[in-house]
C-alpha cells in the first residue's frame, strides 16, 4: 500500500497547549497522526519527501487541540435527550438552540407549542427543564388545559421530580383508587416526588428504557458530542444502569465510521461488584474488559468509585457548619466499603475516580488516599477527586502533596450558587463553589466536565464559567478563583488527557499525537472572555478527518 | 395492605445476622407467617440450603413459605413484584448507610402497604466510638433517633458498666439480640396478625409478657390514651380490638403504635404485651392488665 498523502491544515493561528511550542501556523497530518505542527516553511522537509496537499478549508480560522470531555454519561444522556428541552437556562442542542423560557407563562406556552406540532395523539410529550423558581407551580390541571388526553410528562430539571396529566395517568395506569391517598404521591396535582417519583418511574421505565428509545437517544448523543465540539469523552460510571446492554448499544451506535469522537470507557465498581459477587470478581472482569476494546471504544484500568450523594439535591456531605437548615448529606458508598473496594484496585494499580460533591466528601477522599499511599506508595497512580463541588484550601494543598487531580464540574457555579448562597449553605461557601484557581496554583493537574446531563455538554460553556464566574442571575461569584482562559484552554484538552490516562496521544498538538483538532471562529485566548462561550465552532477534525459543524437556530 | 417493616443500622451492627437467625427460625416450624425479606446484598446471606425450595435469579423461595429478595438499590421494584402475592409482611433491610424513616417512607407511598415499624441494630460495642467519627457520626445519630425500637447487639461483648451508661445513652426502647437470635414476635408485625397464627411463646428470659382476652367491647377514646402511655419496658403489643367504634388490629413498635380497622375477625379483644423483664416489670404487666380490665 502507499504511503498515505500528507495532508495539511493551515490556520490563522493553531494553539497547541504544547508548552514547548504554544503557537504554530498550520499542522501537517498522515492517516490519523500529525506529522509536524509548525509553519509551511518548517514543514518543507516533509514535503520534499512525501507528495502533500494544501487543505486551507480552515485557514481563516483558529485550530485547537480536540475538545475532551472526562466525564459524561452517555445512559443518561440517551435517556434525556429524545425529551423536549424546555428550560430556564438556554440549551445550544444541534437541532435547535433552547431559548430560555423565564417565566410560568413562557413555560406553558412552550410547553403548548410542543405539544401541538406532534401529530399522533396518543403519542406521549416528555418535557425536561421544569424548575419552580422560573416557572411558578406546574400542576395536572394546567397541563390537562393543553391537553388532557394526551400523555403529557414534565420532569423537573434535577430528575427529581415529575408532573403527570390526565392522559399520562391513564397510559401509566395510575388511579385516584390505588395511590389518591398516598404519601409523596400528590395525586389531584399528578405530583410524584421522592418515592413517589419512583412509584412512577418504575411505570414510565419501560417506555423511556425500549431499545428503540434508546438508540434515538444515543444517536443524538453523538449529535450533541460532535456539536459541542468534542472528539474524545469519557464514560464515567459504564453500567450505570445494564453493563451489557450499555456496552452492546455502545458498540452498535458509536462505534461506526461516522462518529467523529472516541469514548475512554470507565466502569462503575459498584455495579460490578453487585452483578459479579464481589470486588475481587469485578476487578479480574475490569482487567478483561480491554480485550473487548473496538477502535473508538477503549477501557483501560481506570474506575469510578462513589462517596456523597448528589449536588442538585443536597446530599453531598459537608463539614461544619453544614447546610443552614441543619440537614445532612448522605453517602452512596459506606466508608468502609469505599475502603475496601479502594484498597483492592489502588493494590492492583488502577487509576481510580472517585465521586465527592461536599468537603466532607473530599475529607473522606484524602483520608483514604493518604491511607492507602502509606501503606502502599504508587507515583503517577492518577487518582481523581470527580465533580469537587465544595472543598477547603486546605484540602487543595492536600490534593497537591498526595499526587491527585481533580475534574471539577464548574456548571454548578453557574446554576445553583445563588439558590445555594440563599437556601443552601450560605454566601461564602457558595462562591468558592470549584476553586479551580486554588487547584492550578497547586499545580494540581484540573480539568473540567460537563457530567452531561448535569450541564450541557459544551466545553467552551465551561471555560466560560471557570473564567469569568458569572452565575445564572449574573452575579459574580469568587472572583478569587477565576481561572485564565489559557488554564480553562488546558482543562479541556491536555488535562482532560491526563485525567483520562491519555495524554500521550490526545489533548494537545504535537508530531506524533493523534490527529484531533476543533475548529474554531476566534481565537479563545485573545477574545474577550465573556464571548468564550459563543465562539463558533466550524469543525472537528478526528483522528485526521474533518467533520464540519452545520449550525441551524431555532 | 400488607405491613412493612424497616431494619436499619450501620454496616456491622448485625443486621443479616438477624436476618439469617429470623429465617431460620422460621424455617424450624410449619403455620409460621409467610414473610418477605428484601436485602442488599446476597453476598452475606446465609441460607441453609435445605432450608431452600428454589433458587432464581435475585430471588430465593424458602421451604417454609419465605422469599429472599436482593433488591439492589431498588426497593420500588421489589414492592412491586411482591403486590398481590400475599406475604403477611415485608421486612426491608435498609442499606448501612440509608437513613431509614427515608426507606420506610415507601410503605407510606407504594400502594398495598402501609408501615409497620423501624427497627434498627446498633452494634453496642462500638457505636459510642462510631457516634464520634467525622464521616458517619451524624448518620448513626440519626439511624437511632429514627427508630421505634432498637436492637442492640453485641451487648455481651460490653462490660457490665458500660452497659448501663450505653441503655442510659439511648433515646428510644431497646432490647438485647444475642448472636442473632430475636424473636420473630420482637421483629415481626405478622405474628397474631390474623386469628389462628400461632404465638411464639418461648419468649428468651429477657422478656416477659401478658395475654389479654376479654369479651368486653372496649371505649375507643379510653383505649388510645393507653396506648399513648404504654410503659417504656413494653415494646411490642399487637393483636385484635373491639371496640365501640370498630374492629381493629392492634400493632405497636417501641414508641409506634397503629390502629388499623380489621375485618373478620373473632369477636373480643385478644392482645399479647411484649415487655423487657427488669425490676418492676411483673408489677407493671399486672397494672396493664387492671388497666385494659377497666377500658
Amino acid at each position: 500500500m502507499p504511503e498515505p498523502v500528507l495532508t495539511v491544515y493551515p490556520a490563522r493561528s493553531v494553539i497547541t497547549m504544547n508548552p514547548s511550542l504554544p503557537r504554530a501556523e498550520a499542522v501537517a497530518v498522515r492517516g490519523d497522526r500529525i506529522v509536524e505542527v509548525g509553519t509551511l516553511a518548517s514543514m518543507q522537509p516533509w514535503f520534499d519527501a512525501h507528495e502533500h496537499i494544501v487543505d486551507d478549508r480552515f485557514s481563516s480560522n483558529v485550530i485547537v487541540p480536540g475538545f475532551i470531555d472526562p466525564h459524561l454519561h452517555p445512559t443518561m444522556a440517551a435517556v434525556l435527550l429524545p425529551m423536549n428541552f424546555v428550560t430556564a437556562t438556554e440549551w445550544k442542542l444541534p437541532w435547535g438552540t433552547v431559548s430560555p423560557s423565564m417565566t410560568p407563562e413562557a413555560f406553558l406556552n412552550r410547553v403548548a407549542e410542543i405539544e401541538a406540532a406532534v401529530e399522533n395523539p396518543e403519542e406521549p410529550v416528555f418535557i425536561w427543564g421544569y424548575h419552580q423558581l422560573w416557572h411558578g407551580s406546574m400542576s395536572r390541571p394546567l397541563l390537562n388545559k393543553i391537553n388532557a388526553t394526551r400523555p403529557i410528562i414534565v420532569w423537573h430539571r434535577s430528575f427529581h421530580e415529575l408532573y403527570l396529566n390526565d392522559g399520562a395517568l391513564k397510559f401509566l395506569h395510575i388511579t385516584e383508587a390505588e395511590v389518591g391517598n398516598r404519601k409523596q404521591i400528590d395525586y389531584p396535582n399528578g405530583h410524584f416526588f421522592e418515592a413517589g417519583l419512583g412509584y412512577a418511574v418504575n411505570r414510565l421505565n419501560p417506555t423511556i428504557l425500549a431499545p428503540e428509545k434508546y438508540a434515538e437517544g444515543l444517536e443524538r448523543l453523538k449529535q450533541v458530542v460532535h456539536f459541542g465540539g468534542h472528539t474524545t469523552i469519557a464514560d464515567m460510571a459504564t453500567g450505570l444502569f445494564d453493563f451489557d446492554a450499555e456496552w452492546l448499544m455502545l458498540k452498535q451506535v458509536i462505534e461506526r465510521d461516522d462518529t467523529p469522537f472516541r469514548v475512554e470507557l470507565v466502569p462503575d465498581a459498584a455495579r460490578l461488584r453487585a452483578s459479579k459477587g464481589s470486588n475481587e470478581a469485578a476487578l479480574a472482569f475490569a482487567k478483561s474488559l480491554p480485550e473487548q476494546n473496538t477502535h473508538r471504544l477503549r477501557f483501560s484500568d481506570h474506575i469510578k468509585l462513589f462517596a456523597d450523594g448528589a449536588f442538585f439535591s443536597q446530599l453531598a456531605q459537608l463539614q461544619e457548619p453544614g447546610y443552614i437548615d441543619g440537614h445532612h448529606g448522605e453517602w452512596i458508598t459506606p466508608p468502609e466499603k469505599l475502603e475496601e473496594a479502594m484498597r483492592i484496585y489502588w493494590n492492583a494499580g488502577f487509576k481510580i475516580h472517585l465521586h465527592v460533591t461536599g468537603d466532607l466528601g473530599v475529607e473522606l477522599g484524602l483520608d483514604l488516599l493518604e491511607k492507602l499511599q502509606w501503606e502502599r506508595p504508587r507515583f503517577n497512580h492518577g487518582f481523581t477527586f470527580e465533580h469537587f463541588g465544595f472543598s477547603t484550601p486546605e484540602q487543595v494543598e492536600r490534593i497537591a502533596k498526595l499526587g491527585a487531580s481533580v475534574s471539577a464540574n464548574v456548571y454548578y457555579l453557574y446554576e445553583l450558587s445563588d439558590a445555594y448562597a440563599r437556601h443552601g449553605i450560605g454566601f461564602e461557601r457558595a462562591s468558592q463553589m470549584a476553586r479551580l484557581s486554588a487547584c492550578f496554583a497547586n499545580g494540581i493537574t484540573t480539568a473540567l466536565h460537563s457530567d452531561f446531563t448535569m450541564a450541557p455538554a459544551e466545553p467552551l460553556n465551561n471555560a466560560w464559567v471557570a473564567v469569568n464566574r458569572i452565575n445564572s442571575t449574573e452575579q459574580l461569584m469568587g472572583p478569587e478563583e477565576r481561572i485564565t482562559a489559557e488554564q480553562a484552554l488546558a482543562a479541556i484538552t491536555i488535562n482532560a488527557a491526563r485525567v483520562i490516562g491519555r495524554a500521550d496521544d490526545i489533548g494537545s498538538l504535537r508530531a506524533g499525537k493523534k490527529a484531533d483538532f476543533t475548529v474554531l471562529r476566534d481565537d479563545p485566548l485573545t477574545t474577550d472572555p465573556m464571548h468564550l462561550k459563543d465562539i463558533p465552532i466550524v469543525a472537528t477534525v478526528f483522528e485526521g478527518r474533518p467533520f464540519p459543524i452545520e449550525r441551524t437556530g431555532r | 395492605m400488607t405491613p412493612l417493616t424497616v431494619l436499619g443500622g450501620y454496616l456491622g451492627a448485625g443486621k443479616t445476622t438477624i436476618i439469617n437467625g429470623l429465617l431460620a427460625s422460621l424455617a424450624q416450624a410449619t403455620g409460621n407467617p409467610r414473610i418477605a425479606v428484601l436485602i442488599n446484598d446476597f453476598g452475606a446471606i446465609n441460607i441453609d440450603a435445605k432450608l431452600i425450595r428454589k433458587h432464581q435469579g435475585r430471588t430465593v423461595e424458602l421451604t417454609s413459605g419465605c422469599v429472599c429478595c436482593d433488591i439492589q438499590d431498588d426497593l420500588g421494584s421489589a414492592l412491586d413484584a411482591l403486590r398481590g402475592a400475599s406475604f403477611e409482611q415485608v421486612l426491608v433491610e435498609a442499606s448501612g448507610v440509608a437513613y431509614p424513616a427515608k426507606v420506610a417512607n415507601y410503605a407510606l407511598t407504594w400502594p398495598g402497604y402501609r408501615p409497620a415499624g423501624i427497627l434498627v441494630a446498633v452494634d453496642a460495642l462500638n457505636v459510642e466510638d462510631q457516634k464520634k467519627d467525622k464521616f458517619i457520626g451524624h448518620l448513626i445519630d440519626a439511624q437511632i433517633t429514627e427508630a421505634d425500637l432498637l436492637l442492640l447487639t453485641k451487648l455481651d461483648q460490653l462490660d457490665c458498666n458500660h452497659r448501663q451508661t450505653l441503655r442510659d445513652s439511648l433515646p428510644t426502647r431497646a432490647v438485647r439480640v444475642d448472636h442473632g437470635c430475636v424473636d420473630a414476635d420482637i421483629l415481626l408485625a405478622a405474628t397474631l396478625s390474623r386469628p389462628d397464627s400461632p404465638v411464639v411463646k418461648d419468649h428468651s428470659d429477657q422478656f416477659r409478657t401478658l395475654d389479654y382476652q376479654s369479651d368486653r367491647i372496649l371505649d375507643h377514646d379510653r383505649l388510645l390514651t393507653f396506648l399513648d402511655e404504654l410503659p417504656e419496658p413494653v415494646v411490642r403489643a399487637k393483636g385484635w380490638i373491639h371496640d365501640n367504634q370498630g374492629a381493629w388490629w392492634l400493632q405497636s413498635v417501641g414508641k409506634r403504635w397503629t390502629l388499623e380497622p380489621a375485618t373478620a375477625i373473632p369477636d373480643g379483644t385478644n392482645l399479647v404485651f411484649i415487655a423487657l423483664a427488669k425490676p418492676g416489670t411483673g408489677a407493671m404487666l399486672s397494672g396493664l392488665k387492671h388497666a385494659l380490665q377497666g377500658l
